[in-house]
């Protein structure tokens, strides 16, 4: 079969959704002192459509911005990101988004922040609305805790919301900002293989910012390294690990491999 | 059937008996306390005032107080006059807010315009507001009029800027979040600045209701029609040297006030319990 048969060549699976073209994008921010800070210096990349990659580097290589950038929230200084055929310029109704932080409305309910999304598009019925929040719920292990606000949740339950809310309008391509920082080791394990599953039925672009490497390993099909100073992508790994992924494949020798060769590649 | 009635009735005993143990124990020992204080007050004040023997027309007793609230009471004068002023701060309050805002949710929406009126909003905030009440009789005339118009004008302006303030606060994620999902202006109005400013303009409200009844009963001393308000009531004792009249609506004003405030209060904790940690 098809799936078969691009796993085998080791290429990204063929999906509907848009490759990402990040094409010499440099952006400078001006700090309130005055100074000018480049937070990232004509990098370039692609990703496939369909094609899981994550990034990682040292805390302010520019991983944040570039993600913005492509959410098309900020302009580039220079340069330009092609989501699909077109030049982003403004956020895209593909796109579903996990900020670094959580940013919960508190006055609003668990389940209203999840329906935000598809509240705001004004396109699927209540009904529907209320059936996919009920599906995030179990998903992200929230059953039951919809009706509760905001402020009456840990750090973690409340990241696991806004990966709900990520995924409310089954997004075509997926944009996170360490969606899963503030969980213990067994929620983001669970949070691994129910992101997978996700990406295994729909195939959606994913791009995926991390600090923790065994979790990019696991995850991705590729994971770009980049350093600061100015911020920029310094390498380019491919995970030629099967697909679908298992646990177990944690403990193996090509696993822990991959592990050392990322590691060895970011700056410190 | 008698068994599981009895029973029935059995539970709603014990479920009173636990009430009046638990929360209707401390309900009655705190208005105990408010009742001792509250003769304790009027003790100290009798005992002053026959102390130091003071004249009954300066600072009355509480006795010829208590005696002229209640001839106002069954009189039916008191009542009309609560009526007239809590009309005027209420009609004022309501219009004054709305205006506040109104101005406030446009001019944060609309910069330029923002630009543009900030130093008149500046010079009119900084006149006092008692000071143009007598060109508001002369523009609205005796009667309610007058009274709402400066009721509006003392409110008008802490509800504006408080609420320009409050709309301004949104924090940036929140509306990096509202972008990144195409909210329109009109959703991040409605669903995040909305919420944002509500704290802002109940604080406002909390500070301005009691200043508008203040308000109303200012203009009403200053110059009033046929309508007897609380403010009106003051001025007929002020004439007539009836001092202890006087007392008796100062006592029913503080207790409107309260009142007011309580309201406010009450409707804030409603309308806010999201922000509340719990
Ligand atoms: N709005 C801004 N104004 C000024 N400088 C900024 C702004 N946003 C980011 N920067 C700077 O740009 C650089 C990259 O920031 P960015 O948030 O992209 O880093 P990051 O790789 O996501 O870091 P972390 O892993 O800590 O989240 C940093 O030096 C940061 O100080
Ligand atoms: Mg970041």
């Amino acid at each position: 079969m098809n799936m078969q048969f691009s796993q085998a060549a080791g290429l990204p699976t063929s999906s509907k959704a848009s490759p990402i073209h990040v094409s010499a994008l440099t952006k400078v921010f001006r700090t309130r002192t005055g100074d000018e800070v480049m937070a990232l210096a004509d990098t370039t990349f692609k990703i496939a459509g369909g094609e899981f990659v994550s990034i990682v580097g040292p805390s302010g290589c520019g991983k944040s911005t570039v993600m913005r950038i492509i959410a098309g929230l900020i302009d580039a200084s220079k340069g330009a990101v092609l989501l699909g055929k077109d030049v982003v310029t403004a956020p895209s109704p593909e796109i579903g988004i996990a900020f670094q932080k959580a940013v919960l409305l508190p006055w609003l309910t668990v389940a209203r922040n999840i329906a935000l999304p598809a509240e705001l598009e004004g396109r699927k019925s209540e009904a529907e609305i209320a059936a996919r929040v009920e599906q995030l719920l179990a998903m992200v292990r929230l059953t039951g805790v919809g009706q509760r606000y905001p402020g009456e949740l840990s750090g973690g339950m409340q990241q696991r919301v806004s990966i709900a809310r990520a995924l409310m309008t089954e997004p075509s391509v997926l944009l996170m900002d360490e969606p899963f920082g503030a969980l213990d080791a067994l929620t983001r394990e669970h949070m691994h293989d129910e992101l997978l599953a996700i990406w295994e039925y729909s195939h959606p672009t994913v791009v995926f910012i991390t600090h923790d490497i065994a979790e990019a390993v696991y995850l991705s099909d590729r994971v770009l390294v980049m350093a600061a100073r100015p911020g920029r992508v310094v390498a380019d790994i491919r995970i030629d690990l099967p697909r679908p992924r298992q646990a177990d494949i944690r403990g193996e020798a090509r696993f822990a491999r991959l592990g050392a060769e990322i590691r060895a590649l970011i700056p410190h | 059937m008698t068994d599981e009635k009895a029973g029935g009735t059995a539970a709603i005993a014990a479920t009173l008996a636990g009430l009046q143990n638990s929360r209707l124990g401390t309900i009655t020992q705190q208005v105990t306390i408010k009742i001792l204080q509250l003769l304790g007050g009027i003790l100290a004040w009798e005992l002053l005032v026959q102390g130091l023997d003071v004249d009954p027309r300066i600072v009355p007793g509480p006795a010829e107080v208590l005696q002229s609230l209640w001839a106002l009471t069954i009189s039916g004068i008191l009542i009309g006059a609560i009526w007239i002023t809590m009309q005027e701060t209420v009609i004022g309050f309501v219009i004054g807010a709305v205006l506040g805002i109104g101005l406030a949710v446009i001019l944060s929406e609309v910069p330029v315009l923002k630009a543009i009126l900030q130093p008149y909003i500046v010079a009119l905030q900084a006149v006092p507001k008692v000071a143009v009440a007598p060109l508001f009789l002369i523009w609205f005339g005796f009667g309610m009029e007058s009274k709402i118009a400066l009721v509006i004008s003392i409110l008008f302006f802490p509800v504006l800027v408080n609420t320009m303030a409050g709309l301004e606060s949104t924090s940036e994620e929140q509306m990096e979040l509202m972008k990144a999902y195409r909210a329109t202006r009109w959703q991040t109005l409605l669903r995040v600045k909305a919420y944002v400013a509500l704290p802002f303009v109940f604080a406002a409200f909390e500070v301005s209701l009691v200043l508008a009844l203040t308000a109303a009963v200012v203009a009403e001393l200053l110059g009033s029609g046929t309508l007897v308000g609380l403010g009106t009531l003051i001025k007929i004792y002020d004439a007539r040297m009836n001092s202890a009249g006087i007392f008796a609506v100062l006592i029913v004003l503080s207790v409107l006030g309260v009142a007011l405030h309580a309201i406010v209060v009450a409707a804030s904790r409603h309308f806010l319990s999201w922000s509340r940690p719990v």
